[in-house]
C-alpha cells in the first residue's frame, strides 16, 4: 500500500510539464500527449483505488488515537443532516424511528404507569379500609394522617445500587446509603444477573426482553439495562415510578461516557472508579413532609381535612344533642308525678317511658319547652297516681268537690276539712277521703265561726228581776259577747237573735213587755260595745233580730240569751 | 484488583460444591442449585502480587434430566470441568460439556479435575481412558476435595492462564 501511494507522489511529477502543468491538447506532440493524458488518467485511478482501501484503516486508527477525528468531522455530519432534514426530513425520521420509536413508547407507557398508580394510591387512601386503618391509627398515636401515610406508603430510600458488567456479571461498581449494611457486593451482583439469565430463559421471553423488577417484602429491585452494563438499584419501601428515569439517565451516562471501557472489559474494576459519583446520584430517599417543613396540597389530604371537620363538628352536635337530652331527662325526674323509668338516646330520634300523673305536668308540653320537636322524642307514658301531698290534695279537692268556704288541708296523710258545710257533705267527705291514695284519714276541723256560734249562743246576760237593769257582773260577760260577735262578723254572715226572758212572776204582759226590754236594751249595749256590730246592723238592719219569752219557770229567768244562725 | 468469571461445570455428584466448599467464601445456599442452578461464589487468589478475584459460578451437575444453561456460560473467562474418577460416565459428560462450552462461547482456559482421588480402590476411570485425553494432558490435575489435593493449585494455575489470556 506505501508503495502504491509512493507511486502516485511520482506520477504527478512525472505528469506535470517543466511549469508544473499539463501540457495542452493538439501540441506538436499530440501523439505523446494523449499518450500522456490516458497515462495519467489510468494512475488517478490507480490512485483512487488506493486511498479507498487504507481510508477505512486510516480513520479507524484516527478515531482510536484521540479524538480530533471527531472533532474534525463534527461540523460536516451536522451540515449534512441539517441539510438532509432540509431537504427531505422523512429520510432522518425514518432512519431515527427503529430507534426513538420504542424510546417515545416506553416513556409515555411509564408515564401512564405512573399516573394510574397516583391516581390508584389516592383512591385506596381515601376511601379503602387501609385507609380508615391509618386514620385509626392516625388518631390512636396523635400523629396527623398525612403522616402516617407517608410512614405507611412514601416513605422510600434506595439503599444499594450495583452497576454490573452485562455480559459477565461481574460488579463494576457498588455504592451503598449505609456501608455498613451490605452484603458480599460482587457475589450479590453475579447471582443478581444469574436470577436475570434463569427468568429470561425459563420463560423463553423475546429476545432482548429483560427481568425489570421483583420484590422481596419490603425491599425492591429495580433493573435497567444499557447494551454493556445493568444498574441494580435495591430500594426499602414504596417508591415512585418517576424514579426509575434516575436509574435511566444514570445508565445511559454510565454507557456514553464508559462506552469503550465498557465493551473492553478484562476483569479490570478500577478504570469504573469514576462512575462512583454518578452512581451516587441514585441514592435517593424521600423525608416526610412534616420533618422537612414542606406541604403540599393534595386531594387526599382536603379529603382528611373535610371528613376530619364533618367528624369533628358531628361529634360537637351529637355532644351538645346528648348534653340536651340529659337535661331534659333529668327535668322530667325533678318533676311531681313523673317517674321515669327508661331513657334512651338515639341519632335520629330519642325514646323515653315511665310513669305519670294525671295531675303532673305533661311530658310533651316539657319537652317543646326543650326544643325537641314531636319527632324527636317517641315517649311512652302509663298513668298512675302518685302520693306527692300536692297531687293528693289537688285529688281530694277534685272528687270531695267541697263547697264554698270549706278548706281542705293535708298533714302526714290526714286529710281535714275547715269551713262551714252542710252535715251531708261532711258525711260523705268522711266515707270517700280515706279511698284516695294518700289519704289514711279524714277529720273536720272546726271552723272559728262555729266555735264563736257555740259561745255567743251558750251566754247569758242576767238582768235584775222585775227591772230591765243589768245584774251585777254583767258588764264583763256583755264585753265578751259583744268581742264575739265582732269576731264572727269578720268570719262570717251570722243573724243574731238576742231572746229576752222574764221570770215567773208578775203579769205575763208585764213580763212580755220587760222581756222585750231586756233583749232591745242588750242591742244596745252591745252595739255601744262594738263599731263591727253597729257597721253590720248599718248594712242590713235583720242582723240582730229580738224575741220576747215573757214568763218564765223561776227567778233565773230574768235574762237574755242569745241564738246565731249562720248561712 | 482484577475480577474473573470462572464456572464449574461437570455431572451431578462429581463434588463441584464439595470442592468450592472449602476453599471460597459464600453466601448463598446450595438449594440454589435446584432452584436457579447456579450457585454463586467467590475465591481470591494473589497472581504475580495482585488479587484476582474468581467469580465462581457453581453450575448445576449436568445428567440426563438438566442440561446446563448456556446463558450461565456467557462471560466466562475460564471454567473448571470436574471428572468422578470412581465414575467412568463422568468422563463423557465433561467431555461434551468442554465441546458445547466451545461451541457456546469459543475457546477458553480451562483445566479437567479428576476429583476423589483419595478414593484410590473406587477409582473407575482406568490411564487407558485418561491417555484418550492426552492432547489435554496439560490441562489434566487430580484432587481431592476430601484432602485438599490440588485444589489450591487448580484456581491459581486457571487464575494464571486466565489473567495471561
Amino acid at each position: 500500500m506505501s508503495s502504491t501511494v509512493l507511486n502516485t507522489t511520482d506520477d504527478q511529477s512525472v505528469s506535470h510539464d517543466g511549469n508544473g502543468s499539463p501540457g495542452p491538447p493538439g501540441s506538436e506532440d499530440h501523439g505523446n500527449n494523449e499518450s500522456d493524458e490516458m497515462g495519467r488518467l489510468r494512475k488517478l485511478i490507480v490512485k483512487s483505488e488506493g486511498v479507498a482501501e487504507v481510508l477505512p484503516a486510516a480513520v479507524n486508527q484516527t478515531a482510536n488515537k484521540d479524538g480530533r477525528l471527531a472533532q474534525a468531522t463534527l461540523p460536516i455530519v451536522e451540515e449534512n443532516i441539517r441539510q438532509s432534514v432540509a431537504r427531505d426530513p422523512k429520510v432522518l425520521a425514518e432512519a431515527l424511528f427503529p430507534a426513538i420509536g420504542p424510546a417515545i413508547r416506553k416513556a409515555i407507557a411509564q408515564a401512564l404507569s405512573s399516573m394510574v398508580q397516583s391516581f390508584n394510591q389516592t383512591l385506596e387512601y381515601s376511601v379503602s379500609p387501609k385507609g380508615l386503618g391509618w386514620r385509626l391509627e392516625a388518631f390512636r398515636t396523635g400523629k396527623s394522617f398525612g403522616e402516617v401515610v407517608m410512614l405507611k406508603t412514601l416513605l422510600y430510600r434506595v439503599e444499594q445500587v450495583f452497576l454490573i458488567h452485562k455480559e459477565t456479571g461481574l460488579l463494576l461498581q457498588h455504592v451503598a446509603a449505609d456501608p455498613t449494611d451490605i452484603q458480599d457486593a460482587d457475589m450479590v451482583s453475579a447471582m443478581l444477573t444469574a436470577i436475570q439469565d434463569f427468568a429470561h430463559d425459563s420463560f423463553k421471553s423475546t429476545e432482548g426482553a429483560t427481568l425489570d423488577s421483583f420484590k422481596v417484602k419490603e425491599l425492591s429491585v429495580w433493573i435497567e439495562h444499557s447494551s454493556d452494563a445493568v444498574i441494580a438499584a435495591v430500594i426499602r419501601g414504596t417508591p415512585p415510578l418517576s424514579l426509575n428515569e434516575i436509574f435511566i439517565e444514570t445508565i445511559e451516562e454510565i454507557q456514553f461516557r464508559f462506552d469503550s471501557k465498557l465493551s473492553n472489559f478484562e476483569g479490570r474494576t478500577e478504570v469504573f472508579e469514576d462512575t462512583r459519583p454518578i452512581l451516587q446520584r441514585c441514592l435517593q430517599y424521600q423525608l416526610d413532609e412534616a420533618s422537612s417543613g414542606e406541604s403540599r396540597i393534595n386531594p387526599t389530604k382536603i379529603g382528611a381535612v373535610i371528613l376530619g371537620a364533618v367528624i369533628l363538628l358531628g361529634g360537637i352536635y351529637f355532644g351538645w344533642e346528648y348534653w340536651r337530652w340529659n337535661s331534659f331527662v333529668e327535668k322530667l325526674r325533678n318533676e311531681p308525678g313523673i317517674v321515669v323509668a327508661e331513657s334512651n338516646f338515639g341519632i335520629f330520634q330519642h325514646t323515653i317511658s315511665g310513669l305519670r300523673d294525671p295531675l303532673a305536668i305533661d311530658p310533651v308540653k316539657l319537652q317543646k319547652h326543650s326544643n325537641f320537636d314531636d319527632n324527636d322524642i317517641a315517649g311512652n307514658w302509663k298513668l298512675y297516681n302518685d302520693a306527692d301531698p300536692v297531687f293528693v290534695l289537688q285529688r281530694a279537692n277534685k272528687v270531695l268537690n267541697p263547697p264554698e268556704g270549706v278548706v281542705l288541708s293535708l298533714n302526714n296523710g290526714v286529710l281535714s276539712a275547715k269551713g262551714i258545710a252542710s252535715p251531708e257533705w261532711f258525711s260523705d267527705a268522711a266515707k270517700f277521703a280515706p279511698v284516695l291514695v294518700g289519704v289514711n284519714e279524714f277529720r273536720v276541723d272546726e271552723d272559728e265561726a262555729v266555735r264563736l256560734q257555740k259561745r255567743i249562743d251558750s251566754s247569758r246576760v242576767k238582768f235584775v228581776c222585775n227591772t230591765t237593769e243589768f245584774a251585777e257582773d254583767q258588764q264583763k260577760i256583755l264585753d265578751s259577747i259583744a268581742s264575739d260577735i265582732e269576731k264572727l262578723v269578720t268570719v262570717a254572715k251570722p243573724k243574731l237573735t238576742i231572746n229576752g226572758h222574764a221570770s215567773e212572776t208578775g203579769g205575763d204582759d208585764i213580763n212580755e213587755n220587760i222581756s222585750k226590754l231586756r233583749a232591745e236594751k242588750t242591742k244596745q249595749e252591745l252595739t255601744l260595745r262594738s263599731d263591727g256590730i253597729e257597721r253590720s246592723l248599718e248594712e242590713d238592719a235583720s242582723f240582730i233580730v229580738l224575741e220576747s219569752q215573757g214568763t218564765g219557770q223561776t227567778d233565773r229567768d230574768c235574762k237574755v240569751t242569745f241564738r246565731v244562725l249562720l248561712k | 484488583m482484577i475480577q474473573k468469571k470462572v464456572c464449574m461445570l461437570g455431572a451431578t455428584g462429581v463434588g463441584k460444591t464439595s470442592l468450592v466448599r472449602r476453599f471460597v467464601q459464600t453466601i448463598f445456599s446450595e438449594k440454589y442449585h435446584s432452584t436457579i442452578g447456579v450457585k454463586i461464589d467467590k475465591k481470591i487468589v494473589s497472581i504475580d502480587d495482585e488479587d484476582v478475584t474468581l467469580m465462581l459460578w457453581d453450575v448445576q451437575g449436568e445428567d440426563t434430566g438438566y442440561t446446563i444453561r448456556p446463558s450461565f456460560l456467557r462471560g466466562a473467562s475460564g471454567f473448571l470441568l470436574v471428572v468422578d474418577l470412581t465414575r467412568t460416565e463422568t468422563l463423557s459428560t465433561a467431555l461434551s460439556i468442554k465441546q458445547m462450552v466451545k461451541r457456546e462461547i469459543g475457546e477458553l482456559p480451562f483445566f479437567i479435575m479428576l476429583n476423589k482421588s483419595d478414593l484410590q480402590e473406587d477409582i473407575k476411570i482406568t490411564d487407558p481412558e485418561i491417555l484418550s485425553i492426552a492432547d489435554m494432558d496439560d490441562r489434566i490435575i487430580r484432587t481431592s476435595a476430601k484432602t485438599g489435593e490440588n485444589v489450591e493449585t487448580a484456581f491459581n494455575v486457571l487464575a494464571k492462564e486466565m489473567v495471561a489470556s
